[in-house]
């Protein structure tokens, strides 16, 4: 039993160790994770200019807002700037000392029009949200509102977010948006993970069956210790790239400024759930790619017979405008359970709504035994499609395959 | 016997591709697996090593049935296939160890590299070596773990005369040391130096078992005759290869050489009179050819 799993081990060690050594795969996994880090460490300072940049010559974020107020209602307060006259607004503007400027006029108080001077582009709120802000305070005060109420009506709650699952009770906190985008990225690294392993894993096969390798490595290792030691190899190799990229991942947050928001965010079961539905989805489509490119003759032959895997595979994200839009639809509880689109589809949902268990129960039950099954078909494939060589194998070969003692 | 093997019998589908084959094969000898392509050599070397399973019959090994320990004791040859282009030579041999279960010491290897002439090439990586070369490093893999039963298939294929002859020399070591060897080849001059029994396979039935000396002698005589005159019809005679005054008459089974002798004497001069057994060659050609 232990030299069994020692050879499986040699054969991980090896595949591993053979692959990660590619200059293909270090430029994949390190060298362009790296040099996203780079560019997004190199630009983070100048980021704000460069943004204010594209919204015109002047940005809103730095500089002050200018008004000119020509009732003398307004007390100065930080952030904004008060001018005799339009001419001096005008050219404080032009100077770029100030972002633009509001004119209150006399009339305000009977139709609240007031009208904004500026050079640049207006982007989302701004500089909406601070001249109301500013106008508020403003009224409020000269209305003679106590101060603690005119703080109430400004910030008029501090809010907290309960979740509900779907029987009423008390699901865990809800972080936002955020909270749905982490788990989406995380559905996202998980499909490429299992994706790239298995290219991999395809690709060392259809290399193997070039070079004829099949029949010597089936005179020294069953063929199940090497479709195990293979998917064990390409399997840890493309958890190593996930971290790579997980890795990088976390470093451009950290030094972007959503660093504070990603920092409150609690990694939930998620995360847990995620790594066995990756552990399985890995399993069935390694089991599968590896039948399909063992009766292929060459490698470009196994990549393109592998590719209906790859499509299943990529469906989760052709739909995902209808699982956002309905996680629970008939549609996204089906692709839940089938098995190769299952493990994505389940991350999706799960960052959108509370699946109920019994779902989540069944997706696994239907892949473990799908995998289960493949595997079985894919060991028997494996073996006699190692050994084929020059010519693809048929279907009618492949049922002898499967019947083969 | 280090490997016997019953009534064995497998086919793919509707074709049967080794029909009740029987032979048992003993300690340091060298048993030659002949047949034409396509006889079924390939698949009798797969069952034996379990990477192919028979329909019916048995397969001993080592006195018991085939296990991973079984499978650590045969070393093979396969006849195509190259090993991995872009993994260095030394770490090649090591990983094949591995799969063998042997912890290879870096002095075996180097003995074995140093035995093939290989020895300066241990860093490059494989995809550098010619294919003769690849040749021999298939070969140490084969041999890597002592193996106690050496299954060569084409073990000359793409080697040129020098290492042709380094690799039979090897072999015989082998044998020397108590190992058993299966040699499946087409090269019938190097069986017929090397063998010490064979079994022929042809459309997957045993056509031939048995000491090479005896299948001779069994398929009779050739005569090669240099003479002077016109040569008689001579009865007990199969075939007449005729060239005027050389002459290959080949001898039906139980004809009497004596006879033959007396009767060219009396009719054509007799410069040279030579019995000679038939070669594998020909034997091969006629149970191939009759089948």
């Amino acid at each position: 039993m232990w030299c069994r799993m020692n050879k499986t081990l040699a054969v991980a060690k090896y595949e591993f160790g053979k692959t990660v050594r590619r200059k293909a795969f270090l430029i994949i996994s390190m060298v362009i994770p790296m040099i996203l880090v780079l560019i997004v460490f190199i630009a983070m300072p100048v980021l704000p200019d460069l943004l204010s940049g594209i919204g015109g010559a002047v940005g809103f974020k730095d500089l002050d807002i200018g008004y000119v107020d020509s009732l003398g209602y307004i007390e100065p307060l930080e952030g904004f700037v008060e001018f005799p006259d339009e001419d001096a607004a005008r050219k404080a503007l032009e100077e770029e000392n100030i972002s633009s400027y509001f004119t209150l006029p006399a009339n305000y108080p009977e139709n609240r029009n007031i009208t904004l001077y500026t050079t640049g582009t207006i982007e989302f709120n701004e500089p909406w949200g601070e001249i109301s802000w500013l106008l508020r305070t403003t009224l409020m005060e000269r209305w003679e509102f106590p101060e603690d109420r005119i703080e109430s009506i400004i910030y008029p709650y501090n809010a907290s977010i309960v979740k509900l699952d779907t029987g009423g009770a008390i699901g865990g906190s809800a972080g936002g948006p955020l909270e749905f985008a982490l788990p989406y990225g995380f559905a996202l690294l998980l499909l490429i993970t299992i994706m790239m392993s298995s290219s991999y894993l395809m690709q060392g096969i259809g290399e193997e069956k070039e070079n004829k390798t099949g029949e010597l490595l089936l005179s020294s290792i069953s063929a199940d210790q090497l479709l195990r030691g293979k998917m064990l190899g390409y399997g840890t190799l493309g958890l190593l790239q996930a971290g790579m990229y997980a890795l990088a991942g976390i470093l451009i947050i950290s030094l972007s400024p959503l660093a504070p928001f990603f920092a409150t965010i609690q990694l939930s079961g998620i995360m847990g759930l995620g790594l066995v539905y990756f552990l399985l989805g890995y399993a069935l489509f390694a089991s599968s790619i590896a039948a399909t490119a063992s009766v292929s003759s060459s490698a470009k032959e196994a990549q393109q017979s592998s590719m209906i895997f790859t499509i299943m595979g990529v469906i989760p994200m052709m739909m995902i405008i209808l699982i956002i839009r309905e996680p629970n639809s008939a549609l996204a509880q089906a692709l839940t359970l089938v098995p190769y689109t299952s493990p994505p589809v389940m991350m999706m949902r799960m960052s959108l709504t509370t699946v109920p268990w019994y779902e989540i129960v069944t997706s696994l039950a239907i892949l473990v035994i799908t995998i289960f099954v493949v595997s079985k078909l894919a060991g028997k494939v494996f073996r006699m499609g190692m050994l084929k060589y020059d010519k693809k194998a048929g279907f009618k070969e492949i049922l002898g395959f499967i019947r083969e003692k | 016997m280090k490997l016997e093997v019953k009534n064995l019998t497998k086919s793919f589908g509707n074709n049967t591709v080794l029909r009740d084959i029987s032979f048992s094969i003993g300690k340091s000898e060298i048993f030659g697996l002949l047949g034409p392509n396509g006889a079924g050599k390939t698949t009798m070397i797969r069952i034996i090593l379990d990477i192919l399973r028979q329909d019916s019959g048995k397969v001993k090994i080592f006195g018991g049935e085939f296990s991973e320990n079984v499978k650590e004791r045969i070393g093979y040859l396969p006849e195509e296939g190259s090993l991995y282009k872009d993994t260095k030579l030394m770490d090649c041999i090591k990983y094949f160890a591995a799969l063998k279960g042997t912890d290879v010491t870096t002095s075996r290897i180097n003995d074995l590299l140093k035995q093939f002439d290989l020895h300066n090439d241990i860093n490059k990586n494989i995809g550098e070596l010619s294919k003769g070369m690849q040749r021999k490093a298939m070969f140490i893999i084969s041999v890597i773990h002592e193996p106690d039963i050496l299954i060569l298939d084409e073990p000359f294929s793409g080697l040129d005369p020098v290492n042709r002859e380094l690799v039979k020399n090897i072999i015989m070591d082998f044998k020397k040391k108590g190992i058993t060897i299966i040699m499946s080849t087409h090269q019938m001059d190097e069986v017929e130096r090397m063998c010490d029994r064979i079994l022929m396979i042809n459309k997957g039935n045993q056509v031939l078992y048995g000491r090479l000396n005896d299948i001779k002698k069994k398929y009779g005589f050739s005569v090669f005759l240099d003479y002077r005159g016109k040569l008689p019809k001579i009865p007990g005679i199969k075939k007449v290869d005729d060239y005027g005054s050389h002459a290959e008459l080949v001898l039906k089974k139980g004809t009497d050489t004596q006879k033959v002798l007396k009767k060219l004497a009396s009719n054509v001069e007799i410069k040279k009179f030579e019995v000679k057994t038939h070669s594998l060659n020909e034997i091969f050609i006629d149970v191939v050819q009759n089948e």
